[in-house]
């Protein structure tokens, strides 16, 4: 049964609760939507429609990396929200066959001096002119580390820097992480 | 600085808004309207004192709301039965002199309330009265007698019927 004839049902039907209280007419409904209407509609809908499909959410991805035996796995958020906690998570195996003594993992200050509220597991150990520099220590051949920052974005729009192992002061492998922050 | 570039954003979404929607959505208070002006400073809220940190949180909570406000309001448009279910239908109270004792029960309206919409009418009894309706907005209609000055006794006519 389609609108109208549900309408007119309504109508001729006798409703003993309305006590002769008379039915409104009939009234032919359609769409008339004002010209501004068909243009601010659509747009209306597109933002919870793109947020539906995560273009608007926070999302994460993983760059891996092998260079000089050396494979490092970058878990972070490339979409994120303006002060909205999300952890940044690099895994370092060391593939090489030797021993890393004194390996470092240094991420750029330019990067990271764009957050706030900061934590570094393991603990940070010192704050250098252009980098944070976290000691991890020998890195045995076969063995393998795990870094996790927590950071909240503290400024919005494009975030870039880059992470790097540094084995007896020279890089041995790096990754440059791109974080783009919704306001 | 912040704050103020964040209250103007979320005024001007909200204004456009509720242009966009038309006059019908916000003139009058409804269930669909109140339960739509109650979410607003909810979804809002957080987006201006931060609790959810972001701007973009609270642009897509109060898209969404007007969206599903739009889309709910033009499938009431379109289908008289979807009307009926989402608004609901008039409740007649009391007819030709007499309450309907069951429709009032039914929507907890005490003979009281329907004496107080009387007396703003003008009417003092309710054989002055043709209909008293409750209306899907909550309020009280009273329609009087074409001739309400033939009672000569007030409650000459109260009587219930069910």
């Amino acid at each position: 049964m389609n609108s109208r004839e549900y309408a007119q049902q309504r109508q001729s039907e006798p409703d003993t609760r309305r006590e002769g209280l008379p039915r409104p007419p009939e009234l032919d409904r359609k769409i008339d939507l004002a010209r501004y209407q068909w243009f601010a509609l659509p747009l209306l809908f597109c933002v919870p429609i793109l947020a539906l499909f995560g273009v608007l959410g926070e999302t994460y991805t993983t760059t891996t990396v092998q260079q000089n035996g050396v494979e490092m796995v970058v878990n972070y958020a490339n979409r994120a929200h303006y002060e909205a906690n999300n952890q940044v998570s690099i895994l370092i195996r060391n593939n090489s066959g030797r021993d890393l003594t004194d390996a470092t993992l240094e991420v750029e200050r330019a990067f990271l001096d764009r957050f706030s509220q900061i934590n570094f597991n393991p603990s940070l150990s010192i704050i250098m002119d252009s980098v944070y520099r976290i000691e991890l220590g020998d890195l045995a051949s076969g063995t393998s580390r795990v870094v996790t920052i927590g950071v909240q974005p503290d400024h919005m729009g494009d975030q870039r820097g880059s992470v790097a192992l540094v084995v007896a002061g020279e890089p041995v492998a790096s990754v440059e992480l791109a974080m783009f922050v919704f306001p | 600085m912040e704050t103020v570039v964040r209250v103007v954003i979320i005024y001007v979404i909200i204004v456009a808004g509720l242009r966009v929607l038309g006059k019908r959505e916000f003139g009058q208070l409804s269930p669909l309207e109140l339960v739509t002006l109650l979410l607003i400073p909810e979804i809002v809220a957080q987006a201006l004192i931060r609790e959810n940190y972001s701007l973009t949180n609270g642009i897509i909570g109060l898209t969404t709301l007007f969206a599903l406000v739009f889309f709910t309001s033009l499938v009431m448009h379109m289908s008289e039965r979807a009307e009926t279910v989402i608004s609901g239908e008039p409740t007649v109270l009391a007819a030709h002199g007499k309450f309907l004792t069951d429709n009032m029960n039914r929507e907890r309206i005490s003979p009281e309330e329907i004496y107080a919409e009387l007396h703003k009418s003008g009417l003092y009894t309710l054989g002055q009265v043709r209909w008293v309706i409750l209306e899907t907005d909550g309020k009280i209609a009273v329609v009087a007698r074409d001739e309400p000055d033939n009672v000569t006794r007030p409650h000459e006519h109260d009587e219930a019927i069910s």
